[in-house]
């Protein structure tokens, strides 16, 4: 028997920041059971150190230029992989950040949530590298375990339970989708990289394969009629989870998403546009529609989020590069807003303990620091300059106008209207009602840090994007085969490196 | 000799009776017992097509999706023990605490 | 020969599926499943997978049908009282979907696809077990890894959630 492996140096270099963050999540654990006296505020501060390495690793990655494919095509590190694992590791940073307050009131199991949100920070990170099938299903259910336990980690409260069952049936009904689109899938053509199921022919066997594959990364992403899952769980889950939740994987699936219909159904794509078009009207409309008459501030965020996916499916309904570019800086956008308004829930439900958008009433009069970055937040998630979320827009809209998809843009316009209302719903609340208990409210300094790098993101990407602008047309240059829908299919090769 | 043809037909149809049992039972285990279904639908599916296609991939991927399986299994029992501590019946249309 | 065995399988693999669907006992439909699984495993040795049937059992009969059975008796749950109200939409949907899910099935014998070859020339040559062994720690090492920080996580997580003796302060 021959065991045949080659394995260099240079290859294992591109695994490093994986390996780099299972060591350190395994001396998270290892320093949680072994020091039982150490504050685990200490263990939050020592993930987010971690982290940062991995942070500037991946950055060196970036600007060295650093690529490759690894185990067959499997595992590929490009700008666009480099791209969403410096996304998730930076939104795993500020989240730990933010939850450090809200893990002190947990009364057991303190140091494992760290651990747990390391390991769905890994999952994720694995998750943009997927360059095949077996990968993609490995990493999106590795990435999905960790959430299945943090959702439901309030063990003593009903509604975290409830929304962690919900999520679970869900969660494991969209792997039973994804398990049999992939056997369908590699059924009709033998293979499993995203390179090589690309076939010109569109047998049965192949379209309801990927739509099988593309009805369980839509329940990861939250698109309508997949979003079910979301407002219960994000209800009832701890809101630092919920902050987690709303932003990282959604992300990730989008790395899969974007390789999936830019690379193996390039050939189909008059098909796939009308199918994201439906997705991505649905998604906005029903979510515009459904956060007006929401109570709560976290299932409004929840319906926004839901609203928001159908924005950037805009840009993949436009399936050229300019879409793909346009999604990797509207998820930028959305990183910082979301990440800041949900911290501002996170303090603010810390202090008060509640989530009900009247508890909001006169922020401005307890803290007018909170209520300021909460309104520069909820401005750009509507898309009002000179906020980050109206060039994520603008961008997506040119995309889209660059390809005649008009429909889509006037329901796009008509929605970004609806949107402003419950986000201005929320701003009046602030500033205008007086609020039922006057005391000031303070946030601890990791919080604060939170808060700032969300204001900091958006205001300097809202002003001055171009930066942001040539890394994501950076990460996407693989795709800039990819014209309008009367080019022939593309060549399909793989990069090696930027 | 056993067409493929024969082994796609019973795996699509444990796969519809997979899904149809998820979506009609009322019972968490009986649905997690309907996933399985599926998913051993999803298996059937690879390990025919591997060997008719010659290729080891399929076999792979359906042991790493047993793998995860059982992942499934323990986490989601799990948390189907948190939930129903202390409660009586395990029925889908009591969970109603969390309305619109 | 084989087609009997086959019919045989199928035949009882769609019996104990549709059984462990329709059964209002908790622990009748595991034992239905449990069945299943056997019978899966003695589809997969029709199919020359050797490994994957010894794998089938041992994973999904030995040790996930285990836990589900220990969970139906831990949680005591009872019969259910009557079955979900959408339930005859449920049952024609599903007559409605198996229907055209064997039309399509069988649109590929019509199309001309030829029967199965009498034998998998790399993996009868060797034997299905070292064949996956063998690409299981060359070609696929990277989901392999995964999936040991799968069991991991999912071992982690159960036991975050369901310890009941806590005695941290």
């Amino acid at each position: 028997m021959t065991f045949t492996l080659t394995l260099s140096g240079a290859d294992l270099l591109l695994l490093l920041p994986e390996m780099l963050l299972t060591v350190w999540l395994c001396v998270v654990l290892t320093m949680d059971f072994a020091m039982p006296r150490l504050p685990k505020d200490r263990l939050a501060y020592l993930s987010v150190a971690g982290l940062a390495g991995v942070l500037a690793n991946l950055v060196w990655f970036d600007l060295a230029g650093i690529g490759g494919t690894l185990f067959a095509h499997m595992f590929v590190v490009d700008r666009l992989a480099v791209f969403f694992k410096i996304f998730i590791v930076g939104t795993t940073i500020l989240v730990i950040l933010a939850s450090v307050d809200y893990v002190r009131r947990f009364r057991f199991f303190k140091g494992e949530y760290y651990f747990l949100v390391l390991m769905s920070a890994l999952g994720m990170m694995f998750m943009a590298s997927a360059n095949d099938l077996l990968s993609v299903f490995i990493t999106l259910e590795f990435s999905t375990f960790g959430f299945y336990v943090l959702v439901a980690y309030l063990r003593d409260d009903v509604a975290s339970n409830e929304a962690g069952l919900k999520f679970f049936i869900l969660g494991v009904f969209a792997a039973g989708l994804l398990a049999y689109g992939i056997s369908l899938v590699y059924g009709e053509t033998g293979k499993l990289v995203f390179s090589d199921i690309a076939s010109p022919s569109a047998t049965p066997g192949l379209v309801i394969g990927f739509l099988l594959i593309f009805a369980a990364l839509g329940f990861k992403i939250g698109a309508v009629p997949f979003h079910s899952w979301i407002p219960d769980t994000y209800h009832g889950a701890p809101t630092p989870v919920t902050a987690f939740l709303s932003i990282a994987p959604k992300g990730a699936a989008f790395a899969i998403l974007i390789r999936m219909f830019f690379v193996s159904l390039a050939a189909f794509k008059p098909a796939w546009v009308l199918l994201l078009v439906g997705a991505s009207i649905l998604s906005m409309t029903y979510g515009n529609i459904v956060a007006i008459a929401q109570r709560n501030i976290k299932r409004l965020l929840a319906y926004s989020g839901i609203a928001q996916i159908g924005n950037i499916l805009i840009g993949l309904a436009a399936g050229t590069k300019m879409g793909g570019d346009a999604i990797l800086f509207y998820l930028l956008t959305y990183l910082f807003a979301n990440l800041g308004a949900f911290a501002i829930v996170i303090a603010v439900g810390n202090l008060i303990r509640s989530d009900e958008i009247e508890d909001y009433n006169g922020l401005n009069r307890r803290s007018p620091f909170l209520a300021f970055a909460m309104l520069v937040f909820l401005l750009s998630l509507a898309g009002v300059p000179p906020l980050a979320g109206f060039i994520g827009k603008l961008y997506i809209f040119l995309a889209a106008i660059d390809e005649g998809l008009y429909t889509l843009i006037a329901v796009g316009l008509i929605n970004i209207v609806i949107s402003m209302y419950y986000y201005l719903v929320v701003v009046k609340k602030m500033y205008i009602n007086e609020p039922t208990d006057p005391s000031p409210l303070t946030i601890s300094p990791p919080m604060k840090v939170v808060v700032y790098a969300g204001l900091a993101g958006t205001l300097f990407l809202g002003i001055y994007p171009q930066p942001a602008i040539n890394w994501v047309v950076a990460a996407t240059l693989m795709f800039s085969n990819l014209a309008g829908p009367a080019a022939a299919a593309p060549t399909l090769v793989l990069p090696i490196g930027g | 000799m056993v067409p493929l043809s024969a082994y796609v037909a019973v795996s699509a149809v444990l796969f519809t009776t997979g899904v149809i049992g998820v979506l009609i039972r009322r019972n968490f285990i009986i649905v997690l017992m309907a996933v399985e279904i599926m998913l051993n639908a999803a298996n059937l599916n690879l390990v025919a097509f591997s060997h008719y296609l010659d290729s080891m991939a399929g076999q792979i991927v359906a042991l790493f999706v047993i793998a995860i399986a059982g992942g499934e299994a323990a986490v989601g029992l799990a948390i189907i023990i948190v939930v129903f501590r202390g409660k009586i019946s395990t029925n889908v249309d009591e969970m109603n605490l969390l309305k619109w | 020969m084989e087609l009997f065995f086959f019919y045989y399988l199928a035949g009882v693999i769609i019996l104990t599926a549709l059984l462990v669907v329709a059964l209002r006992n908790p622990i009748y439909s595991a034992l239905s499943l449990l069945i299943m699984f056997f019978h899966v495993a003695g589809l997969y040795v029709t199919l020359h997978a050797e490994f994957l049937a010894a794998v089938q059992v041992i994973v999904y009969a030995g040790a996930i049908l285990v836990l589900y059975l220990f969970v139906v008796m831990l949680l005591n749950v009872k019969r259910e009282d009557r079955y979900h109200p959408q339930f005859p939409i449920g049952a024609f949907l599903g007559l409605v979907i198996i229907t055209e899910v064997l039309l399509l099935a069988f649109r590929r014998s019509e199309s001309g696809t030829p029967p199965m070859p009498p034998a998998g020339s790399v993996a009868e040559a060797v034997g299905n077990t070292e064949t996956i062994g063998d690409v299981l720690y060359t070609t696929y090492l990277f989901p392999f890894e995964v999936a040991s920080l799968i069991l991991l996580v999912a071992m982690i997580g159960a036991i975050v959630l369901a310890k009941r003796d806590l005695f941290e302060a």
